[in-house]
This record gives C-alpha cells, structure tokens and sequence, in this order.
C-alpha cells in the first residue's frame, strides 16, 4: 500500500509541474501573440525633421532670400524578436515577464522637399542638397539617444500593462 | 479493514501534500482559466501610477516670419525672424483614456478612429535667429503658447507627416486599450 502511496504522491507533484509548466507556456503564447500583432506601433517613436535652408541677402533697395523646405522622417525604435525576447520565468516563486530589448535603432524613411521660395531671379551660390545633408545629419545625431529613449519608455509602459493584466512581474532587460 | 485504512492513510498523507504544497506556493492549478478583470487591472495602474504619458510623435517645426515693404507696386522683404521648435506629440494621461468606457468599446469592436486625436504635449523653442529690418511679433510668440501651437500644428498640417503621425499614434494608443478588452 505505501508503494501506491508514494506513486500517488509522485503522479500528483508530476502533475502539478506540469499543469504549471503548461501554463506559464500558454501565457507566454498569448503574450507573444499580443507583441506580434499590435507591438509594432508601440515599439517606435515617429520624427520628422523639418529643415530649412535659407538664403538671405540683405540688399540696399531691396534684400533677396532663397527658402527651401524639407522633411527628413525616422522612425526610432526596437525590433523585438517575440521567441527570444520574450520569456515566462520564475524566481524565487514569483512569475516574471522578462523582456530583454535590443539596441534601439533609427530607421530613415526618406526625404521630401516640402517648399520652395525665392524672390524674382536670385540663385544662391551655396551648395543646397550638402548643406541639407550635412544639417540633416547633424540633427538625426543630436536626437537619437532621446528618442530612443522616449520609444523604450512606450515599450516599458505596454510590457508593464501587460504583465498586470496576466498578474506577472515585469523585468526589462538590456540586450 | 486494512485496505480501508490504508485508503484512509493514503488520503491524509495526500491531502497533507496539497495542503503543503499549496502553503508553500502560490501555484493555483486553474490559474490558466482565470484573468484579471479591466477593472482590477485599471485599478492597479491607478495605484501605482505606472503609466502616464505617451509619447507618439515628434516634429522639428521651423517658424518663418518675413516682414515686407511696398516698394513701387510690389512687396518686398526687409527682415525675417526664424525659430526652430522641438514638439513632442502624444496623450497627456493615457490612465485616462484607459479607464473611459467608450473608447474600449470602441477599440474592442475594432474602431480605432474613435480614439482621440494626439495634441502637443510639449513646444519648445530651441534657437532663434533675426535678420535685416524684422518688426514681426516672432520674439514674443512664446508668451502665448495657444496661440504658438495653433501655428505649430498649422505648419505640421502643411508636411506629408502629419496625417500619418495622427494615424500611428492612434494605432499606438489602440494597443494600449486593447490590452484590457476581455
């Protein structure tokens, strides 16, 4: 009889591991799925960058200007891998929603001139498409690590409703 | 008799196991059937005050103003004044749209256009630079910060971009919401 006892106490530990097991397995599948679907629009911050290029010339009887308006778009952001960025796991008897994110990066989406003005007949001598470039640049430096920033704390805040919602721990990792 | 007591033993020393197992862990087999309510969810946020904004969109607007004078029969420039301003766009308190009945509705049956539309959440003037004979309002622009986004969400109309940032960042706070539909 303690023979059945002792198998009956094992089936039932076996059993337990496992429904547990499945589950952090199911939750982490929903999840998943969740990121797959709509994490796209979380992970990234749109930026668009308006530049001027302005040619002035102040002029006795009248001064002459040369306006160029273009539009520079990136989009900052993290390319989440949902089967090794994000894990169910356990410690010291707590479930946790570990998230390891990537390095952020910019992605450029192009170039527009939105606007052109000048007064009659006047050709600035500068070099427009360098200068924009070179101020296009410039800018693109100047702001990455903020925007970055700004899309890794709308990523924070959507893994942190997430992990509420399934009663989970979060723990943001930096890959 | 001694089979009977040996069930009988068997089942305490069972029931002593769960019992054991369930004090030292907060394991709850039918878990997977159970998931917070919106309501609990919400009332958590709340609490912890995790999330407020959102910050969707961002937009380096330059400001041009030129001044002009009538010189025979046409205008022409004597000065300009230009700003350049860093603006942030987004949702101010996200806890806020989360919590309202309708927008989840909304969302839950798949109309994220019914979302409100991003403001500025943040407007600032990064340079500003003057030059010829200007005797524009430009300088004073920022002591009406209403009147100052009124113009700022203008020349972000005027850009290919501006649609498309008002569609994302509704998209973006759609996956918010959608996080509490059942």
């Amino acid at each position: 009889m303690s023979r059945i006892i002792y198998m009956l106490f094992f089936m039932f530990l076996c059993s337990c591991t496992g429904l547990e097991w499945n589950n952090d397995k199911d939750i982490e599948k929903e999840i998943r799925d969740v990121v797959a679907k709509d994490g796209t629009y979380i992970a990234s911050l749109e930026a668009s960058y308006l530049i001027t290029f302005l040619d002035y010339h102040d002029g006795f009887l009248s001064d002459d200007f040369y306006l160029q308006k273009d539009q520079v778009s990136f989009d900052y952001g993290f390319k989440i891998d949902i089967d090794k960025n994000i894990k169910i796991i356990r410690k010291n008897g707590q479930r946790i929603l570990q998230v390891t994110l990537p390095k952020g990066e910019p992605h450029a989406r192009g170039k527009t001139t939105l606007d052109q003005q000048k007064t009659d007949g006047y050709i600035p001598k500068r070099d427009i498409d360098k200068e924009v470039a070179k101020e296009s640049e410039k800018i693109q430096k100047d702001y990455e690590k903020k925007h970055l920033e700004y899309a890794k704390d709308n990523i924070k805040n959507f893994f942190r409703v997430l992990a509420k919602k399934y009663d989970l721990e979060l723990e943001l990792l930096d890959g | 008799m001694k089979n009977y007591l040996a069930i009988v033993k068997a089942c305490v020393v069972l029931g002593a196991v769960v019992a054991l197992y369930y004090a030292v862990s907060s394991f709850n087999p039918f878990s997977f059937l159970e998931r917070k309510s919106t309501t609990v969810v919400l009332a958590q946020l709340q609490e912890t005050r995790a999330i407020d904004k959102l910050y969707t969109g961002f937009s380096l607007i330059p400001i041009l103003d030129v001044s002009t004078r009538k010189q025979d029969t046409k205008y022409v420039p004597r000065g300009y004044c230009r700003k350049n301003y860093e603006v942030y766009i987004g949702y101010e308190d996200i806890m806020e749209i989360l919590s309202n009945d309708a927008y989840r509705n909304a969302v839950c049956s798949g109309n994220i256009d019914e979302l409100p539309s991003p403001h500025i959440l943040k407007a600032m003037s990064i340079n500003f630079e003057q030059n010829g004979d200007y005797g524009g309002p430009c300088e004073q622009l920022d002591l009406y910060p209403k009147e100052r986004d009124e113009i700022l969400i203008r020349e972000l109309q005027k850009t290919k971009v501006a649609e498309q940032m008002v569609k994302r960042s509704k998209e973006a706070l759609g996956s918010f919401v959608k996080l509490l539909c059942n």
